[in-house]
């Protein structure tokens, strides 16, 4: 092989840098001669998809080297394989960079003779992407100029949740928590009401009560949140008798567009009795799962540490006694001693 | 035949990138490393716990140390906040907890192997609020 510097019959300094191939031409005389499509790839060195292509005049314009390397395997004059307009079309150039690229890039050892089938498959692709894409673009531009015209209202959803224990001792603090959901999270402004039809004292809010009155608390938050928790502190009359039901209600307002008000939802009623409210089973043993969610509610909240030292007092103490008289709990194992030699 | 496998060829990617998608959404939630491990170490008569804490730490811990019998403490740094004496054992109501590592000591009454002690640490998993209880080594 002699890179085609020396092909016959035509000087190859007078060729362009690109060539147009006459790929008909190229077919005829490689099966004429026998020659399979891989043969005369690896010895141009380019693919056999390349070959494919410029058979099938997919790429017409061609390498002047890779021409004159193809006119010597196949015997024949340059210009026997060339197509005979000479000047080039639009397209030339990018034709060329594909050919390049090509033939780069790929291995070149799975095509045949019967590489008439990747190139149907090649054609079809191009303009199977350049339709979807054409499809995409249209549909985006529709739905964005719809929505432009037509924005969305994205529906607000306010929920509201209030964690209150099942039951707590007379004149034992308890606490309260409302737990607010927003949807959209937008700057706004909401008013929180909450609170028994009697019985109850309430005692501290955090964050501090916006008002307050005999029956109800209120705090107005503003800012921009998608879930915020307001907790109050409460007890249960001192001189209220056991088994004393109170109900608590509760609304959240907030304006948007026009103003909306959802009821506060989860457990809305506590029972006196001889147990603290932590003590979830009512076995008279604050357990580590119990003082672990008590800690979970309150842990980091201001006000809130004395509540939790009782519960952990209790918790402590192992078993625990509801003293009718002092109105408190007291260990029910004073005399139990660590493993510590104290 | 060919057009299946030049599909395979080129979206290998793309099935790649599928098959670790679903197997990371498959994974059950929590799946990994728990929040909290730690290593009892003794050196003559004390008692070191070692604790690693890792984020999205739980807000509270619960640190149990149970001791062979017939051992007792002298004291612990920090102090411990309940005792069992039915089980021979002494709690730690760990609060305000933050990732990091954390020390307790224990003085004992006599040397101890480690081997001879047990130690938990139980807690409500941050994830999903489910109690965990991990076994610190020994």
């Amino acid at each position: 092989m002699n890179n085609g510097e020396d092909a016959p019959g035509i000087d190859s300094r007078q060729l362009p840098a690109t060539v147009n191939l006459n790929g008909q031409k190229v077919r005829e005389i490689r099966e004429a001669m026998g020659l399979t499509q891989l043969y005369v790839a690896v010895a141009v060195g380019v693919t056999s998809d390349t070959i494919s292509r410029w058979e099938n005049r997919r790429y017409p314009s061609i390498k002047r080297e890779n021409a004159l390397k193809l006119a010597e395997i196949l015997g024949v004059d340059i210009s026997e394989i060339l197509e005979q307009a000479p000047d080039k079309k639009e397209g030339h150039e990018n034709n060329v960079q594909e050919e390049q690229a090509c033939s780069c890039g790929e291995t070149g050892a799975k095509a045949s003779d019967g590489g008439s089938k990747d190139i149907r498959s090649h054609r079809n692709r191009i303009p199977m992407f350049f339709w979807a894409a054409c499809i995409f673009i249209v549909v985006a531009a529709a739905a964005a100029a719809y929505l432009r015209f037509h924005p969305v209202q994205a529906s607000l959803e306010i929920t509201a949740r209030r964690y209150l224990p099942e039951h707590s001792a007379p004149g034992q603090i308890f606490p309260v928590a409302i737990d607010l959901f927003i949807r959209p999270s937008a700057q706004r402004t909401v008013l929180i009401t909450d609170g028994d039809d009697m019985g109850v004292n309430i005692l501290k809010g955090m964050p501090a009560f916006t008002n307050r009155d005999d029956l109800a608390v209120k705090w107005i938050a503003q800012g921009k949140f998608g879930y915020k928790r307001f907790i109050y502190l409460a007890a249960i009359a001192q001189n209220a008798s056991m088994n004393q039901i109170s109900t608590f209600t509760g609304t959240i307002t907030l304006k948007a567009g026009k103003a909306t008000s959802v009821p506060i939802e989860g457990n809305n009623r506590i029972i006196a009795m001889p147990f603290c409210w932590a003590d979830l089973n009512v076995d008279s043993i604050i357990s580590d799962e119990e003082i672990l969610d008590a800690y979970d509610l309150l842990s980091g909240v201001k006000g809130a540490e004395n509540v939790l030292k009782e519960v952990e007092a209790l918790w402590s103490a192992g078993r625990y006694k509801w003293d009718q008289q002092t109105h408190s709990f007291q260990p029910d194992h004073p005399d139990s001693q660590p493993p510590a030699s104290k | 035949m060919e057009m299946a496998n030049t599909i395979l060829t080129e979206a290998r990617p793309v099935l790649c990138l599928m098959i670790c998608l679903a197997v990371f959404c498959l994974l059950p939630e929590g799946a990994g490393a728990a929040q909290v491990n730690g290593k009892i170490k003794m050196s003559r008569n004390t008692a070191r716990l070692l604790i690693d804490i890792v984020a999205p730490a739980p807000k509270t811990i619960i640190l149990t140390l149970h001791l062979p019998e017939g051992t007792k403490v002298r004291s612990c740094k920090p102090a411990f906040t309940k005792a069992d004496p039915k089980n021979n054992g002494i709690n730690w109501l760990l609060t305000d907890v933050s990732p990091g590592k954390l020390k307790i000591s224990c003085k004992l009454n006599r040397r101890t192997k480690a081997s001879s002690l047990s130690a938990t640490a139980r807690y409500k998993n941050p994830s999903n609020g489910n109690m965990e209880e991990v076994y610190l080594e020994n």
